[in-house]
């Protein structure tokens, strides 16, 4: 929990992963949900779940769609074209 | 009887004449391997035995290569051969051209050794299986490009997780330098590092279909990967070496694209539920501190707060008459013992008995006179009475007893 928040704190978003953020999340809920934490804290862990769930969605729809085949050259050049999926 | 020969010619002769026999010339035998001799030149030397006889073999380097399995002592064999004599010491042998696992075949055997091997060299290791990101930013797919494989896993990508990014390089997976294809291209994705997950593999077929995942080559490439690599190679009974090797084994491509990417509907609902979750639970933390709040407010001491200190006059109050009404008391107690003892001290004042006619008799030095003895004639001596005091002079001291 503390790591979860030293993360967020740092402002280390970047480096987060999709799953660390989902289970930081999970930890905070089940934190929240507790009720064993002070109101101040409780305020704190709100703002932390709301900010690394919004990180969550904004990963989920970052992922560009594409599909592309790699054709490695002899010389070891990669020429990366758009693969139909038509023709298979 | 004809003339000597000479061994050499003998020899030869007997190499010619077992040459010349078809039967002998492309012999299969089977058996046993022992005695087995790896020569620095490649070429293999060794019996075959069965439970009664044994014959020499040798096997030369350019056959040996072509051999997928490694012959050990006591590997059961057929081996195909042409039986001839070394002409040196005259020791018929066999000359090994083919060689195959007798029973299950060559290939399960070649199987079974490379399994063993890495095995015992930790490559199936679970401690070095890598955990598949939750959310790959882009998934690589090493396979033909042209298979069902491909399709399967475009198809099921593309339900789950509508926007997702793939990359393939396309291999061959089968044949000649289908291994070494596929090893290169697992390499070079590794060099690349633009995904985040590698799905491997080729839709079912023969053993000998699937030979290229039970390669060293690719085995070895699939251990290094620094991306973490899913096996979908063959149908669900097939087990190949890359399915060991690999972080996780997917049971068909479509199985491998499940494991691959999240549905991503299914994610945008969990993280709306969390969003509910940290609402309701924060509206609930704070109804409970409001109604906390409200129970203290409700305190007598927060609705009346004047009320404690009009509690504590009232008790002052009283304390102070209880200490007035035992004051005077003692005081009306006192004033009657002094007027007593004041009746007392009158009583016994010398002046009050100077009063009735005594006086006292006093010398110079103001020492009250209790005898004659004390004074002499002419001695100056004070009379007290009650209102005053004589000076006298002392004419005659008469003893007399009273």
């Amino acid at each position: 929990m503390q790591e979860a928040i030293n993360l967020i704190d740092n402002r280390e978003q970047s480096k987060l992963t999709y799953e660390q953020a989902i289970s930081q999340l999970e930890k905070i809920v089940s934190r929240l949900e507790s009720g064993d934490v002070s109101l101040d804290e409780s305020v704190k862990l709100f703002q932390q779940g709301t900010e690394l769930s919004r990180f969550c969605a904004t990963q989920l729809a970052a992922v560009e769609h594409q599909i592309s085949q790699l054709i490695v050259a002899p010389d070891g050049s990669v020429t990366e074209t758009p693969f139909g999926t038509t023709d298979v | 009887m004809n003339a000597p020969i000479s061994v050499s010619e003998l020899n030869r002769y007997v190499a010619a004449y077992l040459e010349q026999n078809e039967n002998l010339n492309q012999v299969q035998v089977k058996g046993e391997i022992s005695g087995l001799k790896a020569y620095p030149s490649g070429h293999l030397y060794f019996s075959i035995k069965d439970a009664n006889a044994s014959v020499s073999c040798v096997m030369f380097k350019s056959q040996v290569m072509k051999l997928r399995f490694k012959p050990v002592d006591g590997t059961a064999v057929i081996v195909t051969a042409k039986a001839s004599v070394y002409d040196r010491d005259g020791k018929f042998q066999l000359y090994v051209n083919l060689m195959q696992a007798d029973g299950l075949g060559d290939l399960y055997l070649a199987y079974e050794q490379l399994k063993s091997r890495l095995q015992a060299e930790g490559l199936f290791d679970p401690t070095h299986k890598l955990p598949v990101p939750r959310l790959p930013k882009a998934v690589g797919v090493v396979t033909s490009p042209a298979g069902a494989v491909i399709r399967d896993i475009i198809h099921v990508l593309s339900r789950r997780y509508p926007n997702f990014k793939l990359q393939l390089i396309p291999v061959q997976v089968q044949g000649d330098g289908s291994a070494a294809s596929i090893a290169a291209a697992i390499d070079r994705f590794n060099i690349l590092n633009t995904v985040d997950v590698l799905i491997v593999g080729r839709g079912g077929g023969s053993m000998e279909d699937l030979w290229a995942f039970n390669e060293e080559v690719v085995a070895r490439s699939v251990f290094r990967s620094k991306i973490p690599v899913i096996s979908a190679v063959g149908h669900e009974t097939d087990f190949t070496i890359c399915d060991f090797v690999a972080d996780v084994r997917a049971a068909t491509p479509s199985a491998a694209a499940e494991l691959a990417m999240p549905v991503r509907a299914e994610e945008e609902a969990k993280i709306i539920n969390i969003q509910a979750r940290l609402r309701l639970a924060l509206q609930k933390r704070s109804q409970l501190e409001t109604q906390h709040l409200d129970s203290l407010i409700n305190r007598p001491v927060l609705v009346q707060p004047l009320k404690i200190i009009e509690d504590k006059q009232k008790d002052l109050n009283f304390l102070l008459n209880l200490l007035s009404t035992a004051a005077l008391s003692r005081l009306n107690v006192a004033d009657r013992n002094l007027a007593i003892m004041a009746g007392k001290l009158d009583a016994l004042s010398p002046l009050k008995v100077l009063s009735r006619g005594y006086s006292v008799v006093r010398d110079q030095t103001g020492q009250t006179i209790q005898s004659t003895a004390f004074v002499q004639k002419d001695d100056l001596i004070d009379v007290w009475l009650s209102d005053g005091i004589l000076g006298c002079t002392v004419q005659q001291i008469k003893e007399r007893k009273f």
